[in-house]
Order: C-alpha cells, then sequence, then structure tokens
C-alpha cells in the first residue's frame, strides 16, 4: 500500500474531524477496525480482539503512518513528546491517548 | 579438470560468486570475471546491511546450500551479527565489510576459480545456439576465450545477454528507484527505538515537505546499524539520476545529514560510509520459463527449482517510495532454473536480479538470499553443461585459457 492509499482506501473522506467528543470505546473502535487497517491490511484479524501490542505488529513505517492517519483522523497535531508506548503501544492505549487530545481541542 | 572449457561468470555480485563457488565445487575452472575493483557486487557497493531472503517469515533458513552456508558464516563470524525481524520479515544483519571480507576469502579458497578484476566483457560470440567465444577487455588489452563451457551473465544489468540480442532483455518502464546509503557512526545508541525514534523520521519528512529540504529527501528512511552506535541513513535515488552519483544527491546526502546531527542523540554522529547508487532492476532476461507475479502470489512450486523465496514484492515507485506487498502467512514460491536459462542458448545463463521474471516477481526474487541460491543452481548446470565439441573451434583458435588477474 503506498502512503497515498491511506486517503483512498474504502472511498470514506478520512479527514473528517469528530464534531462532537467521541467515546473511547468508539475511537478504539475505529482504531482496530480503520486506523490500523489502513497502514497494515494484514493485521486486520489480529486486530478484532485483545489488547495487542501494535509495536510489534506495526513495523516503523506502517508506525509513522499510523501516526499520519490518526492526525489526519480526528484533526489533532501529534507532538514528537507524544511518541511514547504509553500513548501508541496498543489499540487501548492509543484510543485513550487520542480521546485526551481530542477533549483538549473542545 | 576442464581447463579447456572454463565456465565464464561475469559479475562477483551474490549470484556471480555464488555460481562461481558452486561450479568450482562441482569440478569445472571458473573464470569470474569483474568490472570494479573488489568482489561483493551490490551488498559491499551499496552498504546492504539487512540482507533479505535468506529467512522465510517464521524465521527459518528458507534455501540450504550456499545461502545456508553464508548465514551461517556471517553470523559465526561477525561479532554483531544477528538474524532480525524486519516488518514482517526475517534478515540477516551484517557488516557490508565483513561480508566482503568474508566472500573474497571464500573466492581466493578454491583453486579452481581465477578471479579477474576490472575486466569486463566486450564482445560474444554466438552460434547455433552456443556462446562460442567472449571477448574479454581490461585496462591490460584483450582476452578472447574459446568454447567457454558456459557463460552466466551475472552482471545485474544483463550487460552480456544485450551483447547476444537486445532483444532478450526487458527493461523496466518506468524504472524502480534505487536507493543511496549513508552509513552514520557515533549516534547514541538507543535512538532509533520505536515509537520516540520515528521523530527523526518525522523532522526529515516535515523538513523536505516545507522545503528547508531538498524535496528528494520526503522518502529518507533510519535504521539500525550492525553496531549499536551506527545508523544507516537510506536516500531515494529517483531514476534520473541513477547511473552515478551527482551533485544533487550529494547535496541531498549533505543536507540529511546537518539535519539529523541537530536531532537528539545524533549530535556526534559522522558519515562513517557512503554506498553507491543501488540498482533494483536493472534488465531482465528473457528465459525459458518467465516468474509471473501470479506465481508468486500463489507460492507455485516447480520440478526444476533453484530458490525458494518468500520476500514480499516491493513496489518502488520512480520517486522513491515504496509498499511492501506480504505473500500471505507461511507461503513461499520457487524460482524455477528454467528462468536463469536465456532463451534459445544452451549455455547462457544468468543469476541474481536479472532472473527472467516479470517486473512485480522480480520484485520479490531479486533479494540477496535468493540471488545466492539462484546463483549455485545455475553454478552447477553450468558446470554440468555438454562441453563444446573440439573439432567445431577452428585451427586458427586454439582454445586456450585465459589469463589470471592477480587476487586483490
Amino acid at each position: 500500500m503506498l502512503m497515498g492509499d491511506a486517503i483512498m482506501h474504502d472511498g470514506s473522506p478520512l479527514a473528517s474531524p469528530a464534531r462532537t467528543v467521541p467515546s473511547a470505546d468508539a475511537i478504539e473502535r475505529r482504531v482496530r477496525t480503520d486506523l490500523v487497517p489502513q497502514v497494515a491490511r494484514e493485521a486486520r484479524d489480529a486486530l478484532r480482539s485483545g489488547d495487542i501490542d501494535l509495536l510489534a505488529l506495526l513495523d516503523s513505517m506502517q508506525l509513522l503512518r499510523l501516526v499520519v492517519v490518526v492526525e489526519s483522523a480526528y484533526g489533532i497535531k501529534i507532538d514528537n513528546s507524544d511518541l511514547i508506548v504509553e500513548n501508541l503501544g496498543s489499540p487501548f492505549r492509543l484510543a485513550a491517548f487520542i480521546a485526551a487530545k481530542t477533549a483538549a481541542l473542545h | 579438470l576442464n581447463a579447456e572449457h572454463p565456465v565464464v561468470v561475469v559479475g562477483a555480485g551474490a549470484g556471480g560468486i555464488a555460481a562461481a563457488i558452486a561450479a568450482a565445487r562441482a569440478g569445472a575452472r571458473v573464470l569470474l570475471v569483474e568490472r570494479g575493483r573488489a568482489i561483493g557486487g551490490t551488498v559491499v557497493h551499496s552498504l546492504i546491511h539487512t540482507l533479505g531472503g535468506l529467512y522465510d517469515d517464521a524465521g527459518r533458513i528458507i534455501n540450504g546450500g550456499l545461502a545456508a552456508e553464508l548465514a551461517d558464516a556471517l553470523l559465526h563470524r561477525g561479532r554483531d551479527s544477528r538474524q532480525r525481524r524486519l516488518g514482517r520479515t526475517w534478515v540477516l544483519n551484517a557488516c557490508p565489510m565483513l561480508y566482503q571480507e568474508l566472500v573474497t576469502g571464500w573466492i581466493g579458497s578454491l583453486p579452481g576459480i581465477t578471479v579477474a578484476l576490472e575486466t569486463w566483457v566486450d564482445r560474444v560470440t554466438e552460434r547455433s545456439g552456443r556462446i562460442e567465444m567472449v571477448t574479454l577487455g581490461s585496462r591490460s588489452g584483450v582476452v578472447t576465450v574459446v568454447a567457454p563451457r558456459a557463460v552466466v551473465d551475472a552482471t545485474g544489468t544483463c550487460a552480456v545477454v544485450r551483447l547476444v540480442d537486445p532483444a532478450l532483455v526487458v527493461d523496466r518502464e518506468p524504472a524502480a528507484a534505487g536507493g543511496l546509503i549513508v552509513v552514520l557512526r557515533g549516534v547514541e545508541p538507543g535512538t532509533l527505538e520505536a515509537p520516540r525514534g520515528l521523530a527523526h523520521l518525522r523532522a526529515l519528512r516535515a523538513a523536505a515537505a516545507e522545503g528547508s529540504l531538498p524535496a528528494g529527501c520526503q522518502h529518507v528512511w533510519l535504521d539500525h546499524g550492525v553496531r549499536s552506535d551506527e545508523v544507516y541513513v537510506k536516500l531515494a535515488v529517483p531514476t534520473v539520476v541513477i547511473s552515478a552519483r551527482s551533485a544533487s544527491l550529494d547535496a541531498e546526502r549533505d543536507a540529511v545529514v546537518e539535519l539529523l546531527r541537530r536531532q537528539p542523540g545524533f549530535s556526534s554522529s559522522y558519515v562513517a560510509a557512503t554506498g553507491a547508487p543501488g540498482i533494483r532492476d536493472g534488465g531482465r532476461v528473457v528465459g525459458e520459463c518467465m516468474l509471473s507475479e501470479d506465481d508468486v502470489r500463489s507460492g507455485r512450486k516447480f520440478a526444476d527449482r533453484a530458490a525458494r523465496c518468500a520476500w514480499p514484492i516491493e513496489r518502488w515507485d520512480p520517486h522513491g517510495s515504496v509498499a511492501l506487498e506480504y505473500l500471505p502467512s507461511g507461503l513461499s514460491y520457487d524460482v524455477p532454473l528454467r528462468a536463469l536459462h536465456v532463451r534459445g542458448l544452451a549455455n547462457l545463463w544468468t543469476a541474481g536480479k536479472t532472473v527472467s521474471a516479470d517486473a512485480c516477481a522480480q520484485a520479490s526474487a531479486r533479494v540477496v538470499g535468493t540471488c545466492w541460491a539462484m546463483g549455485e543452481a545455475v553454478g552447477r548446470a553450468a558446470a554440468a553443461t555438454t562441453a563444446p565439441a573440439l573439432a567445431s573451434a577452428s585451427p586458427h583458435q586454439q582454445p586456450q585459457p585465459p589469463a589470471p588477474a592477480p587476487l586483490p
């Protein structure tokens, strides 16, 4: 998958910043079913359940793209200081991180 | 044994070295011809430190024989060599200089192999489906090899096959981007550790996007080196500048290194080595059989297997971005020996990235481990090629051994 594919993976617009603050559950669902599969199609099955280790699942190129995908999906800015295991290590942690970031926007 | 009918291997990269060793072990006399000053090929000259194609996706050795011997030797000889997960593949992390030392020693230990450095093929004479004569050029003159047992084009660019008939070569259009690798040392260990290490890549890409770095730098990649203080910087080489180290490429490299030096962990780093631009696809031969994208994706097996491969299909665009298409878990495919046999020529073979394949299949099969396995199969086949009937040589062209060149 090319970088550009992220924008046209299933025809739905990628940059759709939420108008209301989404729940952490809803974010985690999207992380599992949409955002991570955008950068790692082959990981779709592994993402279905359990709090898996995203740093083991994704290579650095995929992680880098995930950061870009998350930023544009939620209209947030991820700083270099945010690049820590506590924020990116698993779908649960990533969802909690996104929830905190989006809450800070409102 | 067959001094008058050597196997001529052209190009001393992975495919050529393996072909030479295998042919020599099978009892053939081998002339290994290399245009450059040293043997080793892309791994050595372009500084490849993550050797792909040696393992399957579970990390098991995928090809026995020379490829496995190589992996074993690199792991045992190199204090810092290790098998490593890279994305969803397994690679062998080893220093390119160690690889060079190892293969040079290996070639030198086989009395059946004569190495001719800074030597190239000037002319090839073909008659009724056989290569009958090979004319080699070098600074010290011209040498003609009459009635070679077999010729292996392991040049990586089909240089020999093109001399026989340009129609036997398929060039990629548009060409895939190449890569330029710069080795930095003096980097603080752990600097690239994910996820924090992604900050350096983001900084480079952001700088390329906003124009403070040349636009070409948006595809730059950083990787752990072999030693703990090393970082390998990989720059994309657009196909327009692939043929030579250009000034713009040097400027790009310097700009990237300068920016990195301002990043935490890189302040004491310095450039330890710069590779030559690597070419991923320098043309593929038309073989007796052509490996296809479908063969790769479906894990096709062949009775005349030369190599087994499970490496993902690397899709490089001309500018230098890459997308990996992994094969389904557990799947591998075969490279048939016929894909290394040049069509219609009984004693002309190829080995390595010039394998007869479509662009997509080649983008998986071209990795170094597979090239070693291909080379080994071709070397054996070349040694087993029936020697030409001496009567067919004209009385004025007595078969003569080529002038040996000194080893480095």
